[in-house]
């Protein structure tokens, strides 16, 4: 093991570097990959049907999957102070930004099914609508998601503008920051996610939240790295991340796979 | 009880189903049939058996008998599938 960033800003560079820069590489390229089909399936998604709120989803993974190459870059140019630096931020910025886009999705969707549970016709629904704390509640509704998605450019870009060249201290603790903020939109998408769960009964529901918490984990063990240098915890958290999009890839492959099925089930009872 | 407003697709999907649904056991559908499976007004279905008809997905005779054509099938194969993607996604 040699440790060639006392912050830990990638901890890939616990790892011996040839050992790390193997390993990153089929680690990304594995990441990219499960980001590129998901992004696929939910922007044809999005194509054939134009609801708006989908749209998150595929530019949020499109983006996540960006930002695992700018990880990689990172850790290609770790000599190379500069670039080191701006990769692991443009990284930094971006991942965060991919989990908010993601999250965005999921607002929208409430908020669709917030507006859509009014029913004028009935007058005490009329009365709960006009109280003020349902409008505060509104309003809170719309604002949510410009803010979920302008946190992550402001407050990395505020960074920057503050000091122009962040040193290793400051960008960890700017990781941590962004670490945190992953955490708490991962959480909001893992318990809307576990309450349509609950709702529908549906076992087949639950790879997505447990997909979610998968993200929600790597987040968790890559703040453990923070303060403990821990590789076991880095590992953890690379894991964690592979298995919870391999899991949204399988979701949505038993998805399809389930309908396709059906489909066939339809159209052999009409030959018998 | 109040009825959840529908989504045009899903009102394209509702009357597809109506048709491949009768079609089971005839060539053709009737309206009414339609109608009663699709839960529309008769003037809003005849509307959307319109425009359903000029987009190709289903095919009138002289007779007023709906049938569904191979690019409505198509339709109802997609729909159900992104359906299943969104539920699937907790969306």
């Amino acid at each position: 093991m040699t440790v060639h960033d006392p912050t830990l800003l990638s901890p890939f560079t616990l790892l011996v570097p040839y050992v790390a820069l193997s390993s990153s590489l089929l680690i990304t390229i594995a990441s990219v990959a499960f980001c590129s089909v998901i992004s696929i399936y939910f922007l044809r998604s999005y194509r054939f049907s134009g609801f708006g709120y989908l749209l998150g989803l595929p530019i949020g993974f499109t983006v996540l999957g960006i930002s695992f190459v700018f990880e990689q870059l990172s850790l290609i140019y770790q000599a190379d102070s500069v670039l080191y630096h701006v990769f692991f931020w443009i990284q930094l910025a971006i991942q965060s930004e991919a989990f908010a886009l993601i999250a965005l999705s999921y607002m929208l969707k409430n908020r669709i099914r917030t507006k859509g549970s009014t029913s004028y016709l009935d007058p005490s629904s009329l009365l709960v609508h006009h109280g003020l704390s349902t409008k505060a509640r509104d309003l809170f509704i719309s604002i949510l998601p410009m803010v979920a998605i302008s946190i992550p450019l402001t407050v990395t870009m505020s960074a920057l503008l503050v000091r122009p060249f962040l040193n290793y201290v400051e960008l960890a603790d700017l990781s941590f920051v962004m670490r945190i903020f992953d955490m708490i939109i991962l959480g909001y998408i893992l318990k809307v996610t576990t309450a349509s769960l609950v709702k529908a009964a549906n076992l087949k529901l639950l790879y997505i939240p447990a997909a979610f918490a998968c993200l929600w984990l790597a987040q968790y063990s890559l703040l453990i790295t923070y303060f403990d240098e821990s590789s076991i915890a880095f590992i953890g958290s690379v894991s964690a991340r592979l298995a919870g999009l391999a899991l949204f890839v399988y979701a949505m492959y038993i998805a399809m796979f389930t309908a396709r099925r059906k489909e066939i089930e339809i159209e052999t009872r009409e030959k018998t | 009880m109040r009825q959840e407003k529908r989504h045009k697709l899903q009102l394209f999907y509702d009357i597809i189903s109506a048709v491949e649904d009768n079609m089971i056991n005839s060539e053709s559908a009737r309206p009414t049939h339609v109608q009663h499976y699709s839960r529309l007004s008769y003037d809003k279905m005849l509307n959307y058996v319109d425009e359903l008809e000029k987009r190709g997905m289903i095919f009138r005779d002289s007779n007023g008998l709906i049938s569904v054509t191979e690019k409505g099938r198509e339709f109802t194969r997609h729909y159900s599938q992104l359906m299943n993607l969104i539920e699937s996604a907790g969306l």
